[in-house]
């Protein structure tokens, strides 16, 4: 028997249905390639929209954070699940820093390129550096700098600058000391927190409603803007990290729907509204509250999916790994290096922390990481920057929508499904899409 | 009173002398020697290299010389009052200065450095144009010392191989600016592009002219070599006259300072050294 539905229910439904996403993408690439001026006209519209995201997203994150810390202290399971947590985390990385490795030897991206390419990137460099002038090389990022930034001197400077891993850092630590001061006392703090979250979620739901909008504002201007003769120079490079990207993403998706217990295009099609968001926005903060309910609804424990899924987006950044490293590799063809096996796990390891490091930047200043790769190899890191940066606009959007589904592999891994109703009041989505 | 008539005897003659003379100098020549002599020539005879030097002289699609130093050249002439006649015998500039001394020629207008050592042997107009140092540094290298982004840092040292056009004024920079490097003398940039390019030296040093022509000639180059244009003392180029061509010097001196209050001695560098679009024209 069918359902009815009144007028209202029918519109919102079409809007949130796969359909609508995809003809808004459709015509997104359809603008931008015809339609440039119209497309960066639109470009305001987007930010509008990723802005509005981001605004909740921001606060989301540490509320999930510091309750779920908060609960799983008081809960006394803090060790076993923890303990899960990083041997998920490191073991992601490294798996998949060994796949970006294997790809970048076997498929040699930066070897053998057209005059023309060559052509291309050179000229490139030549106009970059020269409009810099004697201009001080973007700044160079080492380890050291990346654990000095991880604690917040100021925590409200931190959130006003949107810093992820020094935000993240508070909310952790906050949730410790509230998780191990008495109930009595953390109860309505937590609380509070939990209140917090859940209305934010509810502010998500309703953006969701503007996500055709946002998706083709966003993305025309982005494919408007595009440099095509830069594309096609790089085109091995920006191919192969986008198919490793996919590589993982099919692999990812396996494990989650065998942790889930649901067929694997149903995992995908949950998950599709967050790898979109994070696609279009390049943004995996933007899109964290859309994995979020997604993975509810695939039903996963709530207190493990807001505490891992915030965490691993910026600790467990696979996407980046395959970035970073990919393209170091790229680099190190393009100077006619090879990387001696002696330096390989070095270059392993360079990988990991570069991809970590890199979840904590915005997109212009991480590719300063790739430093952390490049430095010991003693390759050219100026140049090496410029170029990457002009293909960002390609390899960005997938390596953020993969950082976000890696988040919701490893939320799949840690979750034992014990205690699914430990949080009252799961939010229920009135727009639920199936 | 003989004394008397002696005196007025004198006084007339002394009169009689002067009108004379001066009756002379007026049927000779109002101008100063200088400027006389070029102005009887009815040309003017304007030094520059048998090689070519974009965007300062170069040949455009019709095989016609122009340039920055062409329009200025043909500007000085045509105030002159005189046709202006490119001399272009020299192979070094080194030599451009010789010719002008021995009076081959003229001036020498020919993207020619001002250098104290020319100097001593020519006398130089104030600066028309400057154009700023550069270093065109091989990436590989530099990244392999591990000596950090800092130019001087990375030059200065005594594995540092640098590259320079002899007789160039890039030579004495470099020799100052990098006194712990090791400095070799090259007769032609084209050598030393390839050999920073062979890895078989760190730098080559000279001006932004001599580094963008290099860019445009090769844009694939880049990617193993940086073009560093630094902030550096410019490199001031300056007419060349004769050390006795004192009037002449004035001047041009003071055209240049006309050119330079009306703008267009600003419209010739945006033209010829910020802008590429004369790169258009060239054959």
């Amino acid at each position: 028997m069918e359902k009815r539905y009144s007028v209202t229910e029918r519109v919102s439904r079409a809007i949130l249905s796969p359909w609508a996403t995809g003809a808004a993408i459709g015509l997104a690439v359809c603008f931008g390639l015809w339609l440039p001026t119209l497309s960066i006209g639109l470009k305001p519209l987007g930010e509008i929209y990723l802005a509005l995201l981001q605004m909740c997203s921001l606060p989301l994150v540490i509320c999930g954070v510091v309750a779920s810390i908060g609960r799983v202290l008081r809960d006394g399971q803090s060790k076993r699940y923890l303990g899960r947590l990083v041997m998920v985390v490191v073991g992601g990385l490294f798996v998949t820093a060994a796949l970006a490795i294997a790809l970048g030897l076997i498929v040699r991206p930066g070897s053998g390129l057209s005059t023309e390419a060559s052509q291309t990137l050179g000229r490139l460099l030549s106009a970059t550096e020269i409009q810099g002038g004697t201009g001080a090389p973007l700044k160079e990022v080492s380890l050291v700098d990346f654990l000095t930034s991880a604690v917040p001197k100021n925590i409200f400077s931190a959130l006003s600058l949107g810093s992820q891993l020094p935000i993240l850092f508070f909310s952790i630590v906050l949730g410790i000391s509230l998780g191990v001061t008495g109930a009595s006392r953390s109860a309505s703090a937590l609380e509070s927190f939990e209140a917090t979250f859940d209305a934010l979620l509810k502010l998500i739901e309703w953006l969701l409603y503007a996500l055709p909008l946002g998706l083709l504002s966003l993305l025309s201007a982005q494919i408007a803007e595009a440099g095509l003769s830069i594309f096609v120079a790089m085109l091995k490079l920006i191919l192969l990290v986008n198919a490793a990207v996919l590589i993982s993403l099919i692999a990812g998706n396996f494990i989650i729907a065998r942790k889930t217990g649901r067929p694997y295009f149903t995992v995908l099609r949950q998950l599709l509204e967050s790898l979109l968001i994070a696609f279009a926005t390049k943004s995996s903060f933007a899109s964290i509250p859309s994995a979020l309910r997604a993975m509810q609804k695939l039903g996963m424990n709530r207190g493990t999916t807001d505490l891992v899924i915030p965490l691993s987006v910026s600790l467990n950044p696979i996407g980046n790994v395959h970035y970073y490293t990919i393209s170091a590799i790229f680099i190190a063809q393009l100077y006619g290096v090879s990387i001696p096996p002696s330096a390989m796990v070095t270059f392993l390891i360079g990988g990991v922390l570069a991809a970590v490091a890199g979840s904590a930047l915005p997109s212009a200043a991480a590719i300063g990481v790739i430093s952390i790769l490049l430095e010991p190899l003693g390759l050219p890191v100026g140049s090496a920057v410029i170029l990457i940066l002009a293909i960002d606009p390609f390899i960005d959007p997938a390596t953020t929508a993969l950082n976000v589904h890696g988040s919701c592999v490893a939320a799949s891994l840690v979750d034992d499904g014990a205690g699914n109703s430990e949080h009252p009041g799961v939010t229920q989505s009135p727009f639920s899409t199936n | 009173m003989p004394r008397l008539l002696d005196r007025s005897a004198q006084v007339i003659l002394f009169l009689l002398a002067f009108c004379t003379g001066l009756g002379l100098a007026r049927a000779q020549s109002v101008l100063p020697p200088d400027i006389e002599r070029i102005r009887s020539s009815g040309e003017l005879r304007v030094a520059m290299t048998a090689d070519l030097w974009p965007p300062f002289f170069f040949l455009n699609k019709s095989k016609e010389l122009v340039g920055l130093d062409v329009d200025l050249a043909t500007e000085i002439a045509r105030r002159l009052g005189v046709r202006v006649q490119f001399v272009r015998e020299a192979k070094t500039f080194d030599e451009i200065v010789t010719m002008v001394v021995d009076r081959r020629a003229d001036i020498a207008v020919a993207y020619l450095s001002d250098t104290l050592e020319r100097a001593r042997l020519v006398r130089f107009t104030h600066a028309y144009v400057q154009v700023r140092p550069a270093v065109l540094l091989n990436r590989s290298l530099a990244g392999l010392s591990r000596r950090g982004p800092d130019l001087k840092n990375l030059l200065n040292h005594a594995e540092a191989k640098i590259g320079v056009t002899k007789g160039s004024s890039a030579e004495g920079f470099a020799a100052a600016d990098y006194p712990l490097a090791k400095i070799i003398s090259y007769e032609n940039w084209t050598d030393i592009t390839r050999d920073v390019a062979g890895e078989n030296l760190l730098a080559g040093v000279s001006d932004e002219i001599d580094a963008k022509n290099w860019q445009t000639a090769n844009p694939e180059g880049a990617i193993a070599i940086e073009t560093i244009i630094r902030r550096g003392p410019p490199d001031t180029m300056g007419i060349a006259v004769h050390r006795d061509d004192q009037h002449l010097l004035y001047w041009i001196n003071h055209l240049l300072a006309i050119k330079n209050s009306d703008g267009t001695l600003g419209k010739l560098h945006q033209k010829y050294i910020e802008n590429d679009l004369w790169k258009k024209d060239i054959q």
